[in-house]
């Protein structure tokens, strides 16, 4: 996991984007969700708005990471920390963590006269110490000010009840994890409400009544002592991601926020700076290159040797490997090999100028097939007098769109031409790493900081043995002195141990093999060191038509557990694992995966992944996992979920790069519901250059 | 100059305000030309720098982004018809059909192509037509704007004889404005402009350098 210092870097990235302010705009409350100071509003950010919060006061700290899931649908996962719990109760924990997840769905839009309504559900899966439901309103006036009134449960109604909705049951902490839908509207109903006034374009002040009356913070455990409901803050946007506040809380402490937001579509910079592309190159006349234009060159062997050194040379320019040529007189068929984040039309469009500029002039068809670990992903088919005609013309991208098809790629010809030397290719890197805990009760933030050795020696298209090892060189994780109380089998809870003894660590060591043996089907044996934790043997194939939403794969695996210190030996443990899986990518850039099967402790069961992918290579999904471990014998968490994002450092700095940052945040590693960790999986590959992805980020084909 | 100061342009802008405010400062400075209003007075006659690019004849021209406060020489490295690529020593290019942009790249958010007017349509006493820019935005995706302009002729005296200043002032349906200009000589050229390039890059202004 890489999710501490994840998410300061996220932090310190989101700080550093910063052009200039916009109009008014919805903010966040202490919580990290649209609202006041401890109170929601009505409202919801822009669509796929992501928003870092930090928010602190007396004893209570909220980090709050909150995503706008549709225009009308926003979530957020909350890591709070309440200091001072075991003052006058006894408790292990002097701080108490929590982590909880926040939906909310806007009812209304505000019209003239109608206010926004919106109903919003805390905490609805961790322990339940942040439970509460609402109803709120809000109306805007003259761009300046908003007021909000609303009917809290739960939590939000518990000071100044005005009526009752039946019992709520007492919230029974256990391990968290579970929907508690039998709670939610019912019990005691409180009015709170708040109003927000933007003085100007930067400076806003708040002013709230809640209805939180903190019962167990500060009635039980009296870490605070709430004196009045009025809340009453100041708020600065800084710069357009970053807005800081103070307030006064709850009549006897102060607080203080900051808040971070960003959103895939407006990058900081606005696009790559440089990194130009190659120009179209037009054909003489025919009458100035007859023997061009013949294509007699065909079978002149010197000319045509000569097509792949001139053509890598150019393409490298533009950062694009070469793989193999295949020149024809009228045609030529290029592939190329790309990374999974790098934006497959951009390159293509790339491509196909280059060829402009280097085949003899009787070549009039580019066909273009992107590849990565060997596998011909998708063929393009451009007519070069279409590049030639279009480069200039309005709206381009959808002309050469219109006039090229995107179709399956098989194996290249017998013929094909390959620079020499391309395989064997033996590349590697040395690179930092940063290794991280959260979410461990005993102590909430732990990393390592080291340097990770990668090494790759290309066998054969789509053969290749390669390895890494890390060496640690900063770090605490091997103070965790927590010892697994899972009574499954320890295929993911020893990760301390991992942490402790595998110092250096030879992480992976395998020889893989991806292949494409049919129109539609893809394979890939992956054998060897496969993840820190499991050695053994891989297997995947993939059903998936180029230009098909569905796909459908199977993976079988079996696998041994690798003893603690990361070198050769192996436990005694091992288990056949597998899954059958399905893949649907729907029209506005969110995918769903199903995977059914066997898990590495030996649980059957299934696991449901939704993502929003945008076609900068942004990434924003959610994951949980079902099987027939009881949450009982998972233990904290109730069963494995998480949130992953995925953010192109390309789209941060304003340059050309392959670089993302993944985040996964997720609960302490339990044992129920574990994958293999297995590089190289099919799926993702194949979608990257798919024809829908390659429509996805049309865009760049010019760029 | 006052004919210049006089028309303030009004940009299609998230960031309108900054963008007018110096596109203000850099017009206080102004001299004569459109060229010294827009640039040389704020940012200062710095030696152009060496392209490193290989330019197809020996024009050379200067552009000013006058949002980022940036000049530099720009030189011709592809003609094809009546369009001309001018490249600067980074690389990044762009494109003019007769002296008039439809797409930039390398810019930041370029515009990467416009249905824009003919020469012949900016050089009259009067006229209206439409105008469209194509970008892409944050998330890579292809955005367009439709503008209505109409063309109208200001008083200039302060260029070579027989230059004359055309102005483009556009309207989208949303409200949002933007003002080209162009001085254009008595053999029908544009000899300095000033462009509207994307929301996030602003204005080009372009002249011949000296």
């Amino acid at each position: 996991m890489t999710v501490r210092l994840s998410f300061a870097s996220l932090v310190a990235l989101v700080a550093f984007a910063s052009p200039a302010l916009a109009e008014m705009r919805p903010t966040l409350s202490y919580s990290g969700g649209v609202g006041l100071l401890d109170m929601p509003t009505a409202e919801m950010l822009p669509d796929a708005t992501l928003s870092v919060s930090s928010a602190h006061f007396g004893p209570v700290t909220r980090n709050t990471l909150s995503f706008q899931i549709l225009p009308r649908v926003s979530g957020s996962f909350r890591y709070s920390g309440t200091r001072g719990w075991d003052d006058v109760e006894p408790s292990k924990y002097p701080t108490y963590y929590d982590r909880s997840f926040d939906l909310r769905f806007k009812l209304t839009d505000e019209g003239k006269l109608r206010p926004a309504i919106v109903l919003g559900l805390n905490d609805i899966i961790g322990t339940g110490q942040w439970a509460g439901e609402y109803i709120a309103a809000t109306k805007t006036f003259q761009d300046r000010v908003k007021v909000t009134a609303g009917l809290g449960w739960g939590r939000l109604g518990s000071h100044g009840a005005i009526g009752n909705i039946g019992d709520r049951p007492v919230i029974d902490y256990g391990n968290g994890g579970k929907l508690r839908l039998g709670n939610w509207f019912r019990g005691d109903v409180a009015p709170f409400a708040g109003i927000e006034w933007h003085v100007n374009d930067r400076l806003g002040l708040k002013a709230e009544y809640s209805s939180d009356a903190y019962d167990i913070e500060s009635g039980l455990r009296q870490t605070f002592d709430r004196k009045s409901p009025f809340n009453f803050g100041v708020e600065y946007q800084l710069n357009r991601t970053t807005r800081i506040g103070a307030s006064y809380m709850y009549g006897s402490e102060f607080g203080i926020s900051a808040h971070f937001m960003l959103n895939p579509r407006q990058s900081p910079t606005g696009g790559l700076l440089g990194d130009p592309p190659p120009l179209v190159q037009a054909r003489p006349p025919r009458g100035q290159a007859v023997d061009s234009w013949s294509g007699a060159w065909v079978s002149d062997q010197a000319s045509v040797q000569a097509l792949p050194g001139t053509v890598s040379a150019a393409l490298a320019r533009h950062g694009i490997k070469l793989e193999s040529l295949t020149p024809r007189a009228n045609s030529v068929e290029v592939r190329i090999r790309l990374a999974r984040n790098e934006n497959g039309a951009q390159a293509i469009g790339r491509t196909a100028r280059v060829l402009t500029a280097t085949m003899p002039a009787s070549v009039g068809q580019f066909e273009i097939v992107p590849l990565i670990n060997g596998l011909p992903l998708s063929k393009t088919i451009i007519a070069r007098a279409d590049m030639e005609a279009l480069e200039n013309d309005a709206n381009q991208g959808a002309l050469i769109r219109q006039r090229s098809q995107i179709v399956t790629a098989g194996a290249p010809a017998a013929d094909a031409l390959r620079l020499p030397g391309i395989y064997p290719k033996f590349t590697y890197s040395f690179a930092p790493y940063i290794r991280s805990s959260i979410f461990d009760p005993d102590s909430p933030f732990m990393a390592d900081l080291g340097l990770r050795f990668s090494a790759k020696y290309e066998l054969a298209p789509g053969l290749t043995l390669s390895g890494s090892m890390t060496k640690k060189i900063v770090g605490n994780l091997d103070n965790s002195t927590r010892v697994s109380d899972s009574i499954l089998p320890h295929v993911r809870s020893d990760s301390n141990l991992y942490d402790k003894f595998g110092d250096p660590a030879l992480e992976t060591l395998t020889l893989s093999w991806h292949g494409k043996p049919g129109q539609n089907v893809y394979t890939r044996v992956t054998a060897g060191y496969l993840e820190r934790m499991f050695g053994g043997v891989s297997a995947e194939v993939l059903w998936k038509p180029v230009d098909s939403r569905l796909a459908l794969g199977a993976e079988l695996n079996y696998v041994k557990q690798r003893d603690f210190d990361q070198g050769f030996g192996f436990t005694n443990y091992s288990v056949l694992t597998g899954h059958v899986s399905g893949y649907y990518t729907f029209n506005n850039g969110f995918s769903a995966q199903m995977d059914v099967g066997r898990y590495l402790a030996g649980d059957m069961g299934a696991t449901l992944s939704i993502d929003r992918e945008f076609a900068n290579g942004w990434r924003v999904g959610a994951f949980a996992t079902l099987t027939d471990v009881s949450f009982d014998d998972f233990g904290e968490g109730s069963f494995d979920k998480g949130i992953r994002i995925s953010l192109p450092m390309s789209w941060f700095a304003g340059r050309a790069s392959t670089k993302t940052q993944d985040i996964v945040l997720r609960p302490l590693l339990r044992d129920g519901g574990a994958r293999l960790d297995v590089d190289g999986r099919l799926y993702e590959i194949v979608k990257s250059k798919d024809a829908i992805r390659l429509d996805d980020q049309w865009g760049k084909f010019w760029r | 100059m006052g004919e210049i100061l006089a028309m303030i342009p009004q940009f299609v802008s998230l960031r309108l305000t900054l963008v007018a405010a110096v596109s203000l400062t850099l017009l206080a400075g102004c001299t004569s030309r459109l060229a010294q209003t827009a640039a040389g007075a704020a940012i200062g006659a710095t030696a152009l720098p060496a392209p490193q690019v290989n330019p197809i004849d020996a024009r050379v021209q200067s552009l000013t982004l006058l949002d980022r406060k940036v000049k530099f020489a720009v030189v011709p490295v592809k003609q094809s018809g009546d369009v001309t690529v001018w490249a600067a020593a980074d690389g990044a290019q762009v494109a003019l059909r007769d002296g008039v942009m439809i797409w930039s790249r390398g810019y930041g958010m370029d515009l990467m192509s416009a249905e824009a007017p003919p020469l012949s349509a900016l050089s009259r006493v009067s006229g209206q037509h439409n105008r469209v820019y194509h970008w892409l935005d944050g998330s890579d995706k292809p955005v367009s704007q439709l503008f209505s302009c109409n063309i109208s002729q200001e008083p200039y005296s302060n260029g070579a004889p027989g230059d004359r200043h055309f102005v483009e002032a556009c309207t989208a349906a949303g409200g949002a404005k933007l003002t080209n200009d162009f001085v254009i000589n008595r053999n029908g050229r544009i000899v300095e402009s000033r462009q509207w390039l994307s929301p996030m890059v602003g204005m080009m202004y372009l002249e011949p350098a000296n």
